[in-house]
């Protein structure tokens, strides 16, 4: 017995590991691709194909896009609009938060139910453990969509502003890439001295994994809860601390320059009169008008 | 335990790191002697046992170890060289934070003046001294390691780095330095998430169940480093240039600064630039190897 129809727009790696998750999980499937020879692997598994986007979009009760950008889904998703209403869209294209909300206004005025969605996952990871999706947008829609979602990864419901599943992938990505970028500092500092990265990398992580169930304290400094005076470090303090890691680097002949803005930021601080200030302070110089 | 018993140890510094040190021998049964700039501080250490010396050269001659956690590379140099004489045939234990080079320059003079000099890096802060979590490296003199090593042990684990007297800092400042930016990364995903919200503590919270199983990570990463030809066919230069480009721009979407998160594009560029947009993204990591 089908649990209903979906179909899925763009066979790259994540489309494709996508489909496979749901024709497994005994969804009737429909696919289309800009190169229909991607299809046909999906076809001989038991997916049907659709020739057109729009044929796509009439097939299914939900439509998954897995495009490229941005573009690509307004390019596509554009000419079949009357063909999407009363569907379920669910966007899982990477996009910044305010293209997600640049085409979730487009498919209200238009009609249509809009779930954006973000994968914290890499295509083998689709329906195994350690698969988390984010989703923001039409809640309607995500709950319609929950149970065929949920075969994916976990499927958490951020809000009903469609900007904010990406936002939180895209900020937990810069907290992922940042810890990326200081093992990768760790290791050009120790290769000046014949370590091996691996080496570096089995230290790193001791280290990091001691250290990261301490981080929540500054956090709550952040919240405006109170400053432990035993936990504190201002802003004088750090600064020299900070200026002592570039140094080190670059007397081993290796580049600063992932140092150099928190640096920057803690400099602002101390030549506006906040040199006391808790180091966590530097939070308030992150904010930008443009 | 009765040689232990009977070591003497001279500390040099009793700022807050400095006091926690001297407080430690002490109780791990070493007949400690203190010596601080303003004598004022060694006080509860006299009440507590040690004995106080006047003058940096007093203290030295107290014993066979002395231990420096003076505030900088200046004040250890500046209050070392006049007691250059004293400290002959004894060893020097430099715990003071410096760079590697400094580290390696009082080694420099230490070697000159026949003083058996140990370069330490301190990996915890004054209250887990002794405690489980504390962490020491030492580079210089093995020999002189060797002979400090069962009090240097009661301070928290002591690993010997090797005789360039620069190792132990390096490792520091490398370990300082992955600590630092994974810190800014939790800095950078809070005030994203402000812009909604969304607190700091609920954002720290989701942050550390996605780091920690990234951290697992590391050995593969480490793995395309070491094997130095970055063809993996892994997560290119120019997938990830496209990646990094919407982390840029959703921060600033949300009117978030994203100093922090540009250095990574930068050498996403300059390796996609110079022809290398197929290597896998790691290779960043030799762009960081700059010439002095």
């Amino acid at each position: 017995m089908s649990k209903g129809t979906i179909s899925i727009l763009g066979l790259g790696a994540m489309g494709s590991a996508i489909v496979d998750r749901l024709r497994e999980s005994g969804y009737d499937t429909v696919v289309w691709n800009r190169t229909a020879a991607k299809a046909e692997p999906h076809v001989k598994a038991g997916s049907e194909h659709a020739a057109t986007v729009a044929e796509a979009a009439r097939a299914g009760d939900i439509v998954i896009a897995v495009l490229l950008d941005h573009a690509s889904v307004r390019e596509h998703l554009e000419p079949v609009a009357t063909e999407l209403k009363g569907k379920v869209v669910v966007n899982l294209t990477t996009t910044t938060p305010n293209e997600s909300r640049a085409t979730a206004a487009w498919a209200a005025e238009h009609g249509l139910s809009y779930l954006d969605g973000a994968i914290m996952a890499t295509p083998p990871m689709i329906g195994r453990p350690g698969s988390s999706l984010l989703y923001s947008g039409d809640e309607n829609a995500f709950a319609i969509a929950k149970l065929a979602l949920e075969t994916l990864g976990t499927a958490d419901f951020e809000g009903a502003d469609a900007g904010l599943a990406s936002l939180k992938d895209m900020a937990l990505l810069s907290a992922m890439y940042q810890m990326f970028t200081g093992f990768l500092q760790a290791a050009a500092m120790m290769r000046t001295v014949g370590v091996a990265a691996g080496r570096t990398a089995e230290d790193v992580i001791a280290w990091l994994s001691e250290l990261i169930p301490h981080v929540g304290h500054f956090a709550a400094v952040i919240d405006g809860e109170d400053d432990d005076p035993a936990l504190r470090q201002d802003v004088a303090f750090t600064r020299p601390a900070i200026a002592s890691l570039i140094t080190a680097a670059r007397e081993q002949g290796v580049s600063s320059d992932f140092l150099e803005p928190l640096k920057k930021h803690l400099d602002e601080l101390a030549a506006t009169g906040r040199g006391d200030a808790n180091w966590i302070s530097v939070i308030d110089q992150f904010p930008i008008n443009e | 335990m009765s040689a232990n018993a009977k070591s003497t140890v001279t500390v040099l510094g009793l700022g807050a790191m400095g006091s926690a040190i001297a407080e430690r021998l002490r109780r791990t049964g070493h007949t400690t002697t203190v010596w601080n700039r303003t004598a004022a501080k060694t006080r509860p250490h006299v009440e507590a046992g040690s004995a106080a010396a006047p003058t940096v050269a007093d203290a030295v001659r107290a014993s066979d170890l002395v231990l420096v956690v003076l505030l900088d590379h200046a004040s250890v140099r500046e209050h070392l060289d006049p007691v250059a004489a004293e400290l002959r045939g004894r060893t020097v234990v430099n715990l003071v934070t410096t760079t590697p080079n400094q580290a390696r320059e009082t080694a420099a003079w230490a070697a000159e003046e026949g003083i058996a000099y140990v370069d330490g890096a301190i990996m915890a802060t004054p209250d887990m001294i002794g405690g489980p979590g504390s962490r020491l490296l030492y580079s210089g003199d093995e020999a002189a390691y060797t002979s400090a090593r069962s009090a240097l042990e009661t301070l928290g684990t002591a690993d010997f780095e090797g005789a360039d007297a620069g190792l132990a800092s390096l490792k520091d400042m490398a370990l300082l330095s992955a600590l630092d930016l994974m810190f800014s990364g939790y800095v950078q995903a809070i005030a994203m998430m402000r812009t909604v919200g969304v607190p700091a503590v609920e954002t720290a919270r989701e942050v550390q169940a996605w780091l920690e199983p990234m951290l697992s990570y590391g050995p593969g990463l480490a793995a395309i480093i070491d094997g130095g030809t970055y063809d993996t066919g892994g997560q290119s230069v120019d997938f990830s240039r496209a990646g990094q480009a919407s982390l840029i721009t959703a921060s600033r979407e949300q009117g978030i600064s994203a100093a922090l998160l540009e250095p990574h594009k930068k050498l996403l560029d300059e390796l996609a630039a110079t022809g290398r947009g197929d290597s896998d993204w790691l290779r960043i990591v030799d762009l960081l190897t700059i010439s002095k």
